[in-house]
Parts: structure tokens; C-alpha cells; sequence
């Protein structure tokens, strides 16, 4: 990225195919639209063209690039007034291939994880999905949603914890 | 180390996030707890079973977007390079004064400076001009007076008394005295054959008595006039302007034993109002 803030622009398209899935599935697994999903990824990446100049060569990009992302579904929902929900009607349409048995016992399927992913706290899901999905550290968590890093422990414990409690509630529906 | 606090620790314990005297602890602590140990089983699980949730992957349309724009973006750059309008650092009048406002600002600048020349030039001109102005206005007088003078002359020659008598009124319009038009006149007053353009004449050469000359034509041609009416209206003219050197020419022209009565009396009544 500093390759790229000093002038080599060139350089993002490297990190735009590293990262670019990554954020389409982050926005996914939070809200499941996709069409405003893929709205989100380009309008990140547009930004970060916009303001490479702001990006700081001691950080990391991935810390600043979901920041960007926040914004982004920030200003969104600012400006259409309301958060983005997320879907699980779509979810259970697409995602409904049982796991093997063979791979853990207790659970049954994908469509009952995701259901269960949906009912956490957006707070919940979003730290879940950033710490196990987009592999950031606790701290670089903590710095991006200005907390400590003691607060996001927590909070993936917990979220881990609602999303068992979750998925048998679903389970013995 | 209690249960609580290796629950805290358990899912960086399964992410191999701690350092090493932690992981330590918690490694000892589930080797003697049951429960923590099947925790830690279940959390570990879980963690790999989130694995499992599809990894979905966005439309072409994505990329194909996002390459049309780093395109256009990396394009503008070469341009910026190639042209030199990106400078890597401002200046202090470029922080003062942003690009817009520098060019606007130069923009006045260059048509002040123009409006100032040109005023300049503008302003240089009328020096010369009233030379120029005076001359031509100069030239102009005198071509006005030349065809004046011409007009009156040849109005004077022509055949037609009426003409001649529009040629007198011509003399009017001739400012001050033009001597080729006096002239003319006093050629009229003694030759003309029409006595109105002959009274015309002496009415017209009135306005020069204040000229010598023009008086001793006038006291030479007045005794030879024959008709009464010139005569009358001289000897008015000369009592008029009071011009008592005309007593001579009055007395001289009583001797005329041809004179007119009227004439007569009027010559002596205008002695002694010259006299007295």
C-alpha cells in the first residue's frame, strides 16, 4: 500500500485481488445482500484510490481497509436511514448443503450455522467475523473499533459462545 | 489460575495468539481441569466449524469495474507527470492563492496592465490632436469664408437685381471684414443700376464705417449718387454714427443746385444736429 500512496498505483491491483473476496464475504456474512455487498467492495476500493494519500506507511492495510469498509456501510446507513439487516431468507435458499458427519458431530448443516450467526448482536458478529474470517489480530480489532483490546476478547468469546447457544435453539426447533 | 480466567484465554490458546509464559499457564491449567479441557474441545470445534460457511465470491462485475477505474486513475497520473501540473509540494502562494484563484488572479493582472497601455496610448493622442484640430478647424474657416466671399461676388454679378440682392445678404453671413467683399459692395453702391441693391449695398458697408478707408469711399461715392433714397439714407447713417467729419461732404453737396428738397432739408437739418 505505501507502494501504491506513493504513486504506483499499479501496485493496488495486487491488493485488490488479495483482499477484494474477503470484503465481499465480510459484508455477506453480515448482511447477505449481495448486489449492495458488491456495491460496498467497489465503493471501498474507490476510496482507497481517493485518499491513498492518507494512508499511513506504519500501519497495516488491512486495519485501514476495513475502516474504510465501516465507513462505507456507516454512510449507507446514514443515508438510507436504517442498518443493514441481515438476510436469512437468502441464506437458507443458498446455503443448505448438510456438513459431513465426519467433520464435527454437532453440527448438522451450514444453513442452521448461519442461522445462528444471524440472530448474534451486530456488535457480536461483526468482531466473529473479523477475528475468524478476516484473520486480524485482537489489537488491530480493538484499534478499528476503538476499544481495548481486553473489550474484543471478550466480545469474541461471548459471540462464540451465543452462537452455540444459537444454533441448538435452532437445533431444537 | 481459576476457570473464568482460562475461558478468557482458551480462544487465543486454540489461535496460538499467546505469548509463551500464558500459554504455558493455560496448558498446565487444562491438563488438570475437565472441564476446561472440554471447553477448550467444544471451542475449538466451533471455531473450525465457522470454517465451513461458504466463502462466496463476487460477480466479474467487480473486478471489471474496479480495473476500469484504477485505469482512469493510473491514466490522470501519467498525465499529471507528464504535464507537470502535480508539483509534490506547494509552494506558500500556492497555499495562499489555490490554482483557480492564482489563475483568475493573473488573468486581472494581464488586463490591468492591457487597459493601462491602452489608456496610456489613448491619453498620448489628445497632446497632437488640438494642433491638428485647430489647423483643420482653421482651414475649415477659411474654405467656409473663401466660398462665402465667392458666392457674394458672383450673386453680386448676376443679371437679376433680386440675385444680387440675396448677394448682399450673402455679405452678412462673412464675419468681421472681408476686403474683397467690401470691395463688391461699395462696386455695387456706386454702379449698381437698382436703387435697392444700391441702399442694400450702403446698409451692408454700414457695419464697416468704423474702417477709414470704407468711409472715404463712402464720402467719394455719396455727392455722385443721383437718387434721393441713397442719399437720404446716408446722410441718416452718417447722423446715426455722428460723424461730423461728413459736415464737408453735406455742405458740398447743398451747393448741388439739382439737389432734392427733402434731401435738402434733411442734408441741414443733420449739419446741425452734427454740430450741435
Amino acid at each position: 500500500m505505501i507502494q501504491v500512496r506513493d504513486g504506483e498505483l499499479h501496485q493496488l491491483a495486487l491488493l485488490f485481488e488479495r483482499h477484494h473476496v474477503a470484503l465481499y464475504n465480510y459484508y455477506v456474512r453480515q448482511a447477505s445482500d449481495r448486489d449492495l455487498s458488491e456495491d460496498f467492495v467497489q465503493e471501498v476500493f474507490l476510496r482507497i484510490i481517493k485518499y491513498r494519500h492518507t494512508f499511513r506507511g506504519e500501519g497495516e492495510f488491512l486495519p485501514w481497509m476495513y475502516h474504510i469498509a465501516r465507513n462505507v456501510q456507516i454512510d449507507h446507513a446514514r443515508k438510507w436511514g436504517r442498518e443493514t439487516k441481515y438476510d436469512e431468507e437468502t441464506h437458507d435458499q443458498i446455503c443448505d448443503d448438510p456438513i459431513p458427519d465426519d467433520h464435527v458431530e454437532q453440527l448438522q448443516n451450514v444453513g442452521m450455522l448461519q442461522k445462528a450467526l444471524a440472530k448474534l448482536s451486530p456488535e457480536k458478529r461483526e468482531v466473529l467475523i473479523l477475528s475468524r474470517y478476516q484473520e486480524m489480530k485482537y489489537s488491530a480489532i480493538a484499534e478499528l473499533l476503538g476499544c481495548t483490546v481486553e473489550v474484543v476478547k471478550v466480545r469474541v468469546h461471548r459471540a462464540l459462545n451465543d452462537l452455540r447457544k444459537y444454533y441448538f435453539q435452532i437445533a431444537g426447533e | 489460575m481459576n476457570n473464568n480466567h482460562v475461558k478468557e484465554f482458551l480462544l487465543e490458546y486454540i489461535n496460538k495468539n499467546l505469548d509463551n509464559q500464558t500459554e504455558k499457564s493455560v496448558r498446565l491449567h487444562l491438563a488438570s481441569c475437565e472441564t476446561c479441557r472440554k471447553e477448550c474441545e467444544s471451542l475449538s470445534n466451533w471455531w473450525s466449524a465457522l470454517e465451513q460457511l461458504p466463502n462466496e465470491k463476487p460477480s466479474e462485475a467487480v473486478r471489471e469495474k474496479f480495473y476500469k477505474v484504477l485505469q482512469k486513475e493510473i491514466e490522470a497520473q501519467q498525465q499529471l507527470k507528464t504535464y507537470g501540473y502535480q508539483k509534490p509540494k506547494r509552494s506558500w502562494f500556492e497555499f495562499l492563492f489555490p490554482q483557480p484563484v492564482a489563475g483568475r488572479l493573473a488573468f486581472a493582472l494581464v488586463i490591468l496592465v492591457l487597459g493601462g497601455l491602452i489608456g496610456s496610448l489613448i491619453k498620448q493622442e489628445p497632446k497632437s490632436a488640438p494642433i491638428d484640430d485647430k489647423t483643420e478647424l482653421t482651414q475649415l474657416h477659411e474654405e467656409v469664408k473663401l466660398m462665402n466671399r465667392l458666392l457674394t461676388v458672383s450673386l453680386l454679378q448676376q443679371q437679376s437685381a433680386s440675385e444680387r440682392l440675396k448677394g448682399i445678404s450673402q455679405s452678412y453671413r462673412s464675419e468681421g471684414s472681408d476686403p474683397e467683399i467690401t470691395v463688391a459692395l461699395l462696386q455695387a453702391l456706386k454702379y449698381d443700376p437698382n436703387v435697392n441693391v444700391r441702399l442694400a449695398a450702403l446698409d451692408a458697408l454700414s457695419r464697416n464705417l468704423n474702417q477709414t478707408d470704407v468711409k472715404q469711399e463712402l464720402f467719394e461715392t455719396l455727392p455722385k449718387q443721383e437718387s434721393p433714397l441713397v442719399q437720404l439714407t446716408f446722410i441718416d447713417l452718417m447722423v446715426q454714427h455722428r460723424e461730423k467729419s461728413s459736415v464737408d461732404i453735406f455742405r458740398q453737396m447743398l451747393k448741388n443746385p439739382g439737389m432734392n428738397k427733402s434731401v435738402k432739408q434733411r442734408i441741414e437739418q443733420g449739419i446741425l444736429e452734427l454740430n450741435s
